[in-house]
C-alpha cells in the first residue's frame, strides 16, 4: 500500500488506514525493540508502546520519505528510556540471555521459530555480546539500512567516526561468531570454503 | 666443484640461449652426465625446478615482511569491510585479495563478513505474532479515547462554571484581587513609620525621591546645553551656510559624547541607589530577626 496515501489518512484519523500502518510496520518495530531490549517479553511492551507514540505524534512526521527514519527515532528513544528504566532493575546478564534464547528456540511463539534457525540464533548471540555503541550502529547500519549521514544525526558523533565506528563492530561482531562456532562445535559456522 | 664445472657455468648463459658451438656443447652434455650439482644448477636455471621446498614459501614472505613492514593483517583488518563492500579501487581491492588468498585468518574474517552483510538486514523484521496488531489497536485506541474524555470533561466543567449565576461576581472578585496584588497593598501604605516594614518603605521612598531630583537635574541640564547649542547652531546657520555644516558636525559628536557620559553617570546612579535599597531592606529585615542577603 502506497505509504503516503496512508499517512495522509492517518493524520486525518482513519482507524483503518492507522491499523494498515501498524501491520505494515509492526514486524519492524518488533525488531528494532527485540534487538534493543534482548528478548521477546519487553520487546512486545516495548513495541506498543512504540506505536502510541507514533500514534500521539504522527502530525509531526513530514513525508513519506522521512516516515522510516522517524520511526526508527521514535523507536531508539522509547528503547533507550526502557533501557535506562530497567537500570533500577536488576539487568540480565549476556548469560541470562543466551540461556533464554536457547529456552526460546523450543517454542513456538513467531520470535522463538526465528531464534530457531541455529545460524541467526548465533549471530543474534554475537550481537548481544557486542559493546552497546557497537551493537546500535551494527543495528542502525547492518540491520536497518539507515544512511551514514541519519545515523550521524542520531548519534550526535562526526561522520567519519560513524564509518570507522561501524567497520570495528562489524570486524568485533564477526570475530564473536567465530569464537562462537569455535566453542559450540560447528566447523564453519559461517564461513563456506 | 671443479674446474669443468666452472667452465659450465660460466657456458649457462650461452646454452639457455642456445647460441654454443656444437663441440662446445657435447662437452657441456658430457659434463652433465657427470655431475649432478651441474645438472640441478640447469634445471633451477630453465625453471624446472623451484629452489624453496614446497610452503617454505609463504614462511618466507612473513620472514621477510617481519623484518621490513610488519604484517599486513592490521592493515587489511583496515580496508576489509570495504573490500567486502567492493568499496575499494580495483588496484587496492587486487593487493587486498592477494593478501587474503594467502592469510587463513584474513580469509575467514573476510567469508563471515560477506555472510554477516547478507544476514543482517534480513534480521529487521521479526514477526511478534497475530495478536500484536489487535493489542496495539486497543491501546492507541484507549489513549484516544481516553484524550477525548479528557477534553469533554474539562469543557463540561468550564460550560457549568460559567452557567452559574454567581459567576459574574466571582470574576470580579478575582479580577479585584489580582489588581490589588498588582499594584499595591492599601493597607501597607496607611501603617505608621513605627513598624520596621514602615520604616523601610520611607527610607526606600526618599532614596526614590533623591534619584529621582537627581536625574532630573542631570536631565534638565542636558536639555539646556542641547537647546544652547542649537541656538548657537541657527545664528552661525543664518552667517555663514559652509561653516556651519562643520559645526552642525563638531555638535553632533560632542552632543553624542556628552549622552554617552550621561548614560554611564545614570546606571552608575541607578547601580549605588539600588544597592542602598539593597542594604536598607537588608538592615530592616535583620531588625525582624531575618538573615537575608541580597545581591
Amino acid at each position: 500500500m502506497d505509504l503516503a496515501m496512508l499517512l495522509v489518512r492517518c493524520k486525518t484519523g482513519d482507524e483503518l488506514a492507522w491499523e494498515a500502518l501498524v501491520r505494515q510496520f509492526q514486524a519492524r518495530v518488533f525488531g528494532i525493540a527485540f534487538h534493543y531490549a534482548g528478548n521477546a517479553e519487553d520487546a512486545r511492551d516495548l513495541a506498543q508502546e512504540i506505536f502510541i507514540r507514533i500514534y500521539k505524534h504522527l502530525d509531526l512526521c513530514g513525508d513519506e520519505r522521512m516516515f522510516v527514519p522517524w520511526m526508527i527515532r521514535i523507536s531508539r528513544n522509547a528503547c533507550i528510556d526502557h533501557l535506562r528504566r530497567k537500570k533500577a532493575r536488576p539487568i540480565p546478564s549476556d548469560v541470562a540471555v543466551e540461556e533464554m534464547i536457547h529456552l526460546q528456540a523450543a517454542g513456538p511463539n513467531p520470535e522463538e521459530h526465528w531464534m530457531a534457525d541455529s545460524r541467526k540464533r548465533l549471530i543474534h548471540l554475537a550481537f548481544r555480546k557486542l559493546t552497546a555503541l557497537n551493537r546500535e550502529v551494527i543495528l542502525l547500519r547492518e540491520i536497518l539500512g539507515l544512511p551514514l549521514e541519519e545515523i550521524a544525526s542520531m548519534l550526535e558523533i562526526p561522520l567519519g567516526t560513524v564509518k570507522s565506528r561501524i567497520n570495528r563492530a562489524r570486524i568485533e561482531l564477526a570475530e564473536r561468531v567465530r569464537a562462537l562456532a569455535a566453542d559450540a562445535g560447528e566447523p564453519a559456522p559461517l564461513g563456506r570454503p | 666443484m671443479n674446474t669443468r664445472c666452472r667452465d659450465f657455468e660460466d657456458r649457462l648463459d650461452d646454452i639457455l640461449a642456445d647460441a654454443l658451438p656444437s663441440e662446445d656443447l657435447r662437452a657441456a652434455g658430457e659434463h652433465l652426465a657427470e655431475c649432478r650439482r651441474c645438472r640441478q644448477l640447469l634445471e633451477v636455471a630453465t625453471g624446472k625446478m623451484d629452489l624453496l621446498p614446497a610452503g617454505d614459501g609463504q614462511s618466507l614472505v612473513r620472514e621477510i615482511l617481519h623484518r621490513t613492514s610488519g604484517s599486513g593483517c592490521e592493515r587489511v583488518r583496515e580496508q576489509i569491510c570495504d573490500f567486502v563492500d567492493g568499496l575499494l579501487p580495483p588496484d587496492g581491492a587486487q593487493i587486498l585479495a592477494m593478501h587474503i588468498e594467502n592469510c587463513g585468518e584474513c580469509a575467514k574474517l573476510a567469508r563471515i563478513l560477506e555472510e554477516l552483510r547478507a544476514a543482517l538486514p534480513r534480521m529487521a523484521e521479526i514477526d511478534p505474532g497475530p495478536s500484536f496488531t489487535g493489542k496495539v489497536l486497543a491501546v492507541t485506541g484507549q489513549s484516544e479515547r481516553s484524550k477525548h474524555e479528557r477534553r469533554a470533561a474539562l469543557f463540561g466543567w468550564w460550560d457549568a462554571l460559567i452557567r452559574r449565576p454567581r459567576f459574574a461576581w466571582e470574576a470580579a472578585y478575582v479580577v479585584a484581587l489580582f489588581l490589588v496584588l498588582a499594584t499595591g497593598n492599601p493597607a501597607l501604605m496607611s501603617m505608621t513609620s513605627s513598624a520596621p516594614l514602615g520604616d523601610v518603605r520611607g527610607k526606600t521612598r526618599q532614596v526614590w525621591t533623591s534619584a529621582t531630583e537627581e536625574l532630573t537635574g542631570l536631565s534638565t541640564a542636558a536639555t539646556s546645553s542641547a537647546a544652547e547649542a542649537a541656538a548657537r547652531l541657527s545664528q552661525r546657520v543664518a552667517g555663514n551656510p559652509l561653516q556651519a555644516r562643520d559645526s552642525a558636525s563638531r555638535l553632533w559628536q560632542k552632543g553624542y559624547q556628552r549622552a554617552a557620559d550621561l548614560a554611564s553617570l545614570y546606571s552608575a546612579h541607578l547601580r549605588d541607589w539600588g544597592a542602598r535599597v539593597l542594604q536598607m531592606l537588608q538592615d530592616s529585615l535583620k531588625s525582624l530577626g531575618l538573615n537575608r542577603t541580597f545581591s
